[in-house]
């Protein structure tokens, strides 16, 4: 199972997979997990509210993507319902249909992408400057 | 339409199809490059190959023949499958990729620590898979039978047989670069002919026939709104419970480059969508005719033909079967490499040879199902699919990435109740008639109240057990929320 073979820029993957694979061979000896795969205390004390910024944050992003989609659907009623003008001969109702969901739907997965990736980072700084004195860590 | 150009569009999709694969497969030697192509996938790479398996025969030749056929409803669906991936990338995408596990049965198991969790999971996924496979070989056979007036049964098993050909051959780093390049074929099918039809119209008059063609009854007038959102609910949830949805996302090198992939994909997909509704609107302008149930599906292959001069009209049909081709292939291979993990995994030893045999094996069942039937209306019976995974899948993949509590006996309950819950209303959405369906959407559109009902069980269910919560929980969660150290390579 190595995954560090040839010439591919591998020494990413190495770093955190081979600690975690060997952690999946250790799996029958349950209970000696940690001793695997040391979760510092710094990072298990941080994960927590590592784990609801990001609940919270994938929360406020579905609530918006509802609130913002309503919004536009409830627009293109009243739309079909009054001013429908046509556009290049197709009513402006079916275009919104047809086409205004998606730069929602994608702007909404850029917010979340970036501020999950800042909530991460976040949560590394913190561990890693909790852990200083800790010394070198594998 | 030349059916000598027709069919040999097709047969390039299926050669190029092939030469991938064998370049795949010189790269591909161990079991863990058969299963997930050793999760080295670049970002865009990646997003290619997901959005080319994700976009399938529904979309391609269904979502114009829907919007043909009932109007702006019709666009409810892509709109339901792109949010689906926002869902996905909200709650799954980092914390599955870093689960290390291959299969969705994987995942649960290693969650759970339970096989009797394992089995129940694979069977869904088994059945999921199936459903999914099945509306890709009619989509097979309704092109064959329009472009070459071929008998229903030969497009099926033709595709039947590449996919398990390929699959069995290369594994799942054959069927990414394969993947990666059906999408761009599947973009460029819709978008060139959408193109070339938009200035022939627009060279057009307009505006007088607008009333005919949209037609203020089929357009945005909210007739159902339970049933609409309901069937969102569905669509939204469902991309997370697909079995070849989750397996990609094993192949990011790490959670931020998982997600990163997914933000592609929702872009991919979403240009994919909007080509695709273009073709609807230019069918409701130019092919009012073909507006029938069973017909509507192959007005994509019909539109250039009608519009475009020739010879160009032929040509851009020979594409558009090209395109056609692409998303069979990729929807069914993808479909199967997942299926065929579980499958090894489950029944056999989890070999390289098993995962022959069983990429065999998942094909044949759906075969069967798909001669044995006929096309239904490609986009609902893919819909069908979402609502069976949403209401089954998804709510105990959810709790298992961020709730503690979950036992095993939890998701076991939440699986069967959500099985049987929407088992019993496609049951009852076939035996009633018409327009008892039309006034009992409750029964037809059930996940608005199916899915809190199945996550009310699994909570309740887990409370009662609670203290059989897996030793090795806190341990997991640890696994699936931990950042890589690598960071973010921005």
């Amino acid at each position: 199972m190595s995954h560090g073979d040839g010439g591919r820029p591998a020494r990413v993957r190495v770093s955190f997979q081979s600690p975690a694979r060997s952690a999946d061979a250790a799996r029958a000896s349950s209970g000696a997990a940690p001793a695997v795969r040391p979760v510092r205390e710094a990072e298990s004390v941080f994960l927590t509210d590592l784990m609801r910024a990001q609940l919270r944050l994938a929360g406020a992003c579905l609530i918006g993507f509802v609130l913002v989609s309503l919004t536009l659907t409830v627009a293109i009623m009243i739309i079909a319902n009054t001013i429908d003008l046509p556009v290049f001969g197709v009513p402006l109702s079916w275009l919104l249909q047809a086409y205004a969901y998606y730069p929602i739907i994608l702007g909404f997965a850029v917010v979340f992408a970036r501020n999950a990736a800042r909530n991460e980072r976040r949560f590394r700084m913190l561990a890693d400057a909790d852990s200083v004195q800790g010394g070198a860590d594998g | 339409m030349s059916v000598v150009l027709d069919l040999s569009a097709f047969v390039l999709v299926l050669v190029a199809t092939v030469v991938l694969a064998v370049m795949g497969v010189r790269m591909s030697r161990t079991t863990s490059d058969f299963f997930v192509a050793s999760r080295s996938a670049r970002p865009v790479w990646n997003a290619s190959a997901i959005s080319g398996e994700y976009l399938s025969a529904g979309t391609f030749l269904g979502l114009a023949g829907l919007v043909l056929l009932v109007g702006s409803d019709g666009f409810w669906f892509p709109i339901g499958y792109a949010a689906g991936y926002l869902l996905l990338l909200l709650f799954v995408a980092a914390p599955l990729r870093r689960s290390g596990a291959y299969t969705i049965p994987d995942f649960v198991e290693a969650r759970l620590e339970s096989r009797t969790v394992r089995r129940v999971t694979s069977l869904l996924v088994l059945v999921i898979g199936w459903l999914y496979i099945v509306p890709q070989l009619h989509g097979a056979s309704l092109t064959l039978g329009v472009v070459a007036d071929l008998p229903p049964w030969v497009g099926a098993v033709v595709v039947a047989v590449v996919v398990s050909g390929i699959v069995a051959a290369g594994g799942m780093r054959a069927i990414t670069v394969v993947q990666a390049m059906h999408y761009w074929v599947k973009l460029s099918a819709l978008a060139i002919p959408a193109v070339l039809m938009l200035i022939v119209l627009s060279g057009r008059e307009p505006s007088s026939d607008t009333v005919v063609a949209f037609p203020a009854e089929l357009g945005p007038v909210a007739a159902d709104p339970y049933s609409t959102a309901s069937l969102m609910i569905a669509l939204l949830l469902g991309t997370i419970g697909l079995p070849h949805v989750l397996v990609r996302f094993y192949t990011s090198p790490d959670g931020a480059s998982a997600r990163r992939t997914t933000v592609l994909v929702v872009a991919m997909i979403g240009l994919f969508y909007a080509v695709s509704g273009t073709l609807g609107l230019i069918a409701r302008v130019a092919a009012p005719d073909l507006a029938l149930p069973g017909v509507a599906d192959t007005v994509v292959l019909a539109l250039p033909a009608r519009l475009l001069p020739e010879p160009l009209g032929t040509i851009v049909t020979a594409i558009v079967v090209a395109g056609a081709f692409a998303a069979f292939l990729a929807t069914s291979s993808g479909l199967v490499v997942s299926l065929a993990g579980v499958i090894s995994q489950d029944l056999f030893d989890g070999s390289v040879r098993s995962f022959r045999l069983s990429a065999v094996l998942c094909v044949v069942a759906p075969l069967i199902v798909a001669l044995l039937t006929g096309p239904e209306a490609l986009v609902s019976s893919v819909g069908t699919v979402f609502l069976v995974a949403a209401t089954s899948l998804t709510p105990v993949i959810l709790l298992g990435v961020w709730w503690r509590g979950l036992t095993a006996r939890g998701a076991l309950a939440g699986m069967l109740v959500g099985a049987l819950t929407v088992g019993a209303s496609l049951i009852a959405s076939i035996a009633l008639d018409p327009q008892a369906r039309a006034a009992a959407s409750w029964i037809t559109q059930p996940a608005a109240w199916a899915i809190p009902l199945v996550v009310v069980v699994i909570v309740l269910v887990s409370r009662w057990d609670r203290r059989r919560i897996p030793g090795r929980a806190e341990w997991y969660l640890t696994r699936l929320h931990l950042p890589e150290r690598s960071g973010d390579p921005g």
